[in-house]
């Protein structure tokens, strides 16, 4: 059956739904779902050194790397400070689908980047859609809330 | 290992962070492209109808997506499915539709007559005379109307628009579908930076309101339709579906728009059965439609997508109606809707900006 109507699946799509298969916040989700998250998030390229967000702006989305890579910068008593550069597959500002506080950091590509973002309220839309995809993903979320809260008390001690 | 950055990169960030944003630009833009339709105004209204039709279809290509098939081939399964449709449409309500208009315009000297017998009987009744006079001394004078109607020319030069519009429409909403997202890319690739989140707020919030908005509508105005078609059916009045049609097609304007229904379905009763008792049976059928309608079918549909105060909605339709007509009347609502909540959505993005240091002291008791 596939095979019969191969020339009707996009294949683009299924590349890019296998990246957000990597990304930690939908683990678990089925595909027809990640390919719905796929056709409604909005896709926007970025050239290198164009800033993505800046440090104290308040966050209103979470953003998936699909192609190229992201720097993650803090600024610093003399010069700023990398705080880490992510590459594809990988996704940062999650904080924003929880609260509407200030970035913590300022983003920037550092090549010709593509990215994908969902808007706070597709979030919300997503996980008020259905009890077990809300579970799912709220359960990731509190997983890499728990990873943040150890981190920051091992550094702190 | 922390590293870095290079200061010339980060002063190119800073820079592009601070240029004169190229939304207004666009903005200007748009409002050249709004002025020059405005003065064209029947493609802007072919363009109108063509985005709402490709909005209410675009919900359905979506979920085809889903499946991980194409947008073209999606696109062109809807129009197949559509085309199967209109040809079941076609069998089953275009010929009792033929009937009815062929009976309308076999039996129009007949109406007409009867109007000015009726108009004449409902002279006897108080006051009704002095109303009847600026009537028919007006513009709704039936032969006037009729041969108005009947004027060649102009039935030659409306069906020419009828079937220049009906292969534009369908034209525009296939590439309108089409393309879309490869539309919206590029307009997020004009939009700088700084204004991607709040763009992205204001995209959200207008699919969210125009999307309840339309599809609400269109389940609203068929129920309010087939409410009426039935109701008057009953009650045994002439050419039910076509007053049927015309209810659900005015009801798209608030307020107004089931009143001139109303209207219409008592003088075709009162001409045909010569009764106020008739007239006051249609009048009772439609109040108990706007009331199912306003308390049941409403909430149900559009909910509270409009949030408007009934003095600025009535202003509104009015506005609408000087500078576009009838497809202003329709439109005007939904647009001042969701104009009002993207100015909102702006200047809670000048506020977050503006308030950007007062928020900086609580950033450092965030984790991330």
């Amino acid at each position: 059956m596939i095979k019969l109507f191969g020339w009707a699946l996009d294949k683009e799509k299924e590349r890019r739904v296998a990246i957000l298969q990597k990304v930690h916040l939908f683990k678990g989700l089925r595909r027809n779902l990640l390919m719905k998250l796929l056709v409604d998030l909005v896709e926007k390229e970025y050239e290198a050194g164009e800033l993505i967000f800046s440090e104290g702006e308040i966050g209103k989305a979470l953003y998936i790397i699909l192609e190229g890579s992201v720097a993650l910068t803090k600024k610093g008593k003399e010069a700023p400070l990398v705080l880490a550069e992510l590459q594809a597959g990988s996704y940062f500002g999650e904080l924003a689908l929880i609260d509407q506080m200030p970035r913590f950091a300022t983003a920037s590509a550092q090549e010709k980047t593509i990215l994908l973002i969902m808007y706070k309220s597709y979030f919300d839309d997503l996980i008020k859609g259905s009890a077990a995809i809300s579970s799912r993903v709220l359960l990731n979320l509190v997983e890499l809330l728990s990873v943040y809260v150890r981190k920051n008390h091992d550094a702190r001690t | 290992m922390m590293q870095e950055p290079d200061r010339e990169l980060l002063k190119e960030i800073q820079k592009a962070h601070h240029q004169m944003p190229r939304w207004v630009i666009v903005l200007l833009l748009s409002g050249l492209v709004i002025v020059t339709a405005y003065f064209t105004a029947t493609l802007l209204i072919l363009l109108l109808i063509s985005g709402i039709v490709a909005y209410l279809l675009s919900s359905i290509i979506k979920r085809i997506e889903y499946l991980g098939i194409k947008r073209a081939v999606a696109v062109a399964a809807v129009y197949v499915t559509a085309g199967l449709l209109l040809i079941g449409v076609d069998i089953l309500i275009v010929p009792c539709l033929q009937q009815e208009t062929r009976n309308i315009t076999e039996k129009l000297p007949e109406i007409t007559q009867q109007a000015e017998g009726a108009f004449r009987d409902l002279r006897d009744y108080p006051v009704a005379g002095e109303v009847i006079d600026k009537i028919i001394g007006g513009i709704a004078q039936p032969g006037h109307m009729i041969s108005k109607m009947l004027n060649m020319s102009d039935l030659f030069s409306q069906a020419a628009s009828v079937a220049f519009a009906m292969i534009l429409i369908p034209f525009f909403v296939f590439f309108l579908l089409k393309d879309w997202p490869e539309v919206r890319n590029r307009i997020m690739r004009w939009i700088p930076s700084p204004y991607v989140e709040t763009s992205i707020a204001a995209f959200s919030e207008i699919d969210i309101l125009a999307g309840s908005y339309l599809r609400g509508l269109a389940i609203e105005c068929s129920s309010v339709g087939a409410m009426a078609s039935v109701g008057l059916a009953l009650l045994g009045v002439d050419y039910p579906v076509t007053l049927g049609i015309v209810t659900a097609a005015a009801n798209v304007i608030p307020y107004i728009g089931p009143i001139i229904s109303c209207v219409i379905a008592c003088l075709i009763a009162f001409i045909q059965f010569k009764s106020i008792g008739i007239v006051i049976n249609v009048a009772l059928l439609y109040t108990g439609i706007k009331l199912l309608d306003d308390f049941l079918v409403q909430p149900l549909t559009i909910g509270r997508s409009v949030k408007l105060h009934p003095m600025l909605l009535v202003i509104t339709i009015i506005a609408g109606q000087k500078l576009f007509g009838i497809m202003g009347m329709v439109l005007a609502v939904p647009a001042v809707t969701i104009a009002q909540k993207v100015v909102v959505i702006f200047l809670e993005h000048g506020r977050n900006r503006t308030g950007r240091s007062e928020a900086l002291k609580h950033s450092h008791e965030i984790i991330v």
